[in-house]
């Protein structure tokens, strides 16, 4: 498993800053990723906090601790949380530590930008959450925020809008930079068909948010016009479309779907051939299947709007373009699939989070499938098979991935293996609870029980029951995540500097932990060539 | 890397700034025209 690192220029000046300025001022891309997967951290368990609350309301029928407008804030700033302030900054994290690893680069092209747009994130969401404290509560019309609805909630509304404008020019910010890193800052020799596929992966993902985060920009400043300044947009009285809004919301959140699982794919992607000890089945194939994807998730947006009114052609174009994701995603199962095939496989913690994604996540899949068929929509609209099929996309999908990420490069990070045993027992009580929570929502959703509901039929009870217990249980395992996390920052078993036997790409070419300056020289052609054998 | 090696990165990474920075610019203003187009079409 040892393996010599070759530590061309990296560990002759490790010197750092220290304290609080080091920061808030660096513009080093590791402390930049640490800062981000430390603030996504947070803001799961912020968001996490309010599934607990949604999840014990739901415990039986009847009202037990929430007023309904709390609930409807819950929901919302829940979904909000997660995706902009969870999944999102997760990912960014991941990506400043990895990218100028894996590509040979010193740093992120654009260092102070990479500061700023990290900076912006604490202060979005504190503005998110203020508005709890303000008259009229926290915004409570739901992560889509359609009119008329949204226009209707309290003093929070001018918060929440200028939140999602900071959380998108943070985005925005973030992504400029990783495009620049990638196009620009490659050592000598690393094409970009000998690029890991998390790096191609984030670099469509970063074309993904360049696209689309103008887009709900553009959506939410319409919004607030309509609201403060008399405008009529989407405003039926003033001659505006309220549908309008929806379209544009739906064209950013479609694509945005795919912001929070195509690095999950790359994650997939790195995690299966290591632990398989063979290199990714159809590399290329993998790489036109994401852009693919991409390219398919900008003309999909309106299955999420089938019961509105559209003309029928409309219905079939989305229905049936919807259904051609599932070919480039098949060609993604396949290869994963095939990679392992034959493989000296072992079961680390990373393996084992890859193995449920790749079960779970098709089972999302299926059910997304089902909801593409307009006809069959109309009686899933808006009711838990809904919730059911989102949540096993992003929880099984992308959380899962982001998990298998951190347990795959922590040693790297920290200098430290971790406790494999307690993280086998996170992966354990993790699947067996995702599954208990989320599953039964499939039936419930079948049987008619609205989403976004504080209250039931009695009929409903049962299921809601065991999907509550799911939840308490998948949240008190997830407290298992940062003791392990912790842990192994404070010290344990010397990590060598390959970490895994199968594991190749740049980023092990360096001593564990990474020094804090890497590539400040260019790697050679030998040392890609060797990290390169994907 | 020699110094005209970097000049010539430093204006790559500039130049692709730019351009990113007026895409996401284009698509913000563009979108915006669209729907008053579409609303009040």
């Amino acid at each position: 498993m040892a393996y010599s690192a070759t530590a061309e220029s990296h560990d002759h000046h490790d010197h750092k800053p220290s304290g609080l300025w080091r920061w808030l001022s660096t513009t080093n891309h590791k402390d930049i990723g640490t800062l981000y997967l430390i603030f996504a951290g947070v803001m799961f368990f912020v968001g996490g906090m309010m599934a607990m609350a949604i999840r014990a309301e739901l415990f039986k029928p009847g009202m037990q601790f929430l007023d309904p407008a709390f609930f409807n804030s819950m929901t919302t700033v829940h979904a909000l949380a997660m995706i902009f302030g969870g999944v999102m900054p997760a990912w960014v994290g991941l990506a400043n530590w990895m990218i100028p690893l894996q590509v040979g680069a010193p740093d992120m092209a654009l260092p102070r930008m990479n500061n700023f747009s990290f900076w912006l994130l604490p202060f979005a969401f504190t503005l998110l959450l203020i508005g709890f404290f303000v008259p009229g509560g926290a915004p409570a019309g739901g992560w889509t925020l359609y009119p008329p609805l949204v226009l209707q909630g309290g003093d929070s509304f001018p918060l929440a809008v200028f939140a999602i404008h900071l959380m998108g020019a943070s985005s925005i910010m973030g992504a400029i930079n990783v495009i620049v890193t990638i196009m620009n800052m490659r050592a000598p020799g690393m094409t970009l068909l000998r690029m890991p596929l998390f790096v191609w992966t984030w670099l469509i993902t970063a074309y993904l948010l360049i696209a689309v985060m103008p887009v709900l920009a553009g959506a939410v400043t319409m919004l607030l016009t309509d609201h403060f300044f008399g405008t009529s947009f989407f405003s039926a009285s003033g001659g505006g479309d309220p549908v309008m809004f929806q379209h544009v919301f739906w064209f950013f959140g479609h694509p945005e779907v795919y912001i929070l699982i195509l690095p999950a794919f790359g994650i997939v992607s790195e995690v299966i051939p290591t632990f398989s000890r063979k290199p990714l089945f159809g590399y290329e194939a993998m790489v036109y299947a994401t852009a693919s994807i991409a390219f398919l998730s900008f003309i999909v947006w309106a299955h999420h709007m089938f019961t509105v009114g559209m003309p029928l052609a409309g219905e079939m174009f989305f229905m049936l373009s919807t259904m051609l994701i599932a070919i480039p995603t098949g060609v993604k199962v396949f290869n994963w699939s095939a990679t392992m095939w034959k493989g000296s496989i072992t079961f680390e913690p990373p393996m084992l989070f890859c193995l449920a994604f790749l079960f779970l996540f098709s089972i999302g899949g299926f059910s997304g499938l089902m909801l593409a068929i307009a006809p069959a929509d109309f009686q899933y609209q808006d009711t838990y098979f809904v919730v059911a099929h989102f949540h096993y996309v992003l929880v099984p999908g992308s959380i899962f991935t982001i998990i298998a990420a951190v347990y795959y490069w922590l040693p790297k990070w920290t200098g430290h293996m971790y406790d494999m045993t307690l993280a086998k027992w996170h992966f354990w009580l993790s699947t067996i609870f995702v599954n208990v929570l989320f599953f039964p929502q499939h039936f419930l959703g079948l049987a008619g029980m609205p989403r976004r509901i504080p209250d039931y039929a009695t009929q409903f009870a049962d299921w809601n029951m065991v999907s509550s217990i799911g939840g308490f249980g998948f949240g008190a395992s997830q407290l298992l995540f940062p003791y392990i996390v912790i842990k192994c920052i404070r010290g344990g078993e010397k990590a060598t500097a390959r970490v895994w036997e199968g594991a190749h790409g740049l980023e092990w070419e360096v001593p564990s932990p990474a020094p804090y300056h890497t590539w400040e020289t260019a790697p050679s052609m030998a040392v890609i060539d060797r990290g390169a054998e994907h | 890397m020699n110094s005209e090696a970097q000049q010539d990165q430093q204006r790559r990474v500039r130049r692709t700034t730019i351009m990113l920075v007026l895409l996401a610019l284009a698509i913000y203003i563009g979108f915006i025209a669209l729907t008053v187009h579409r609303s009040h079409g």
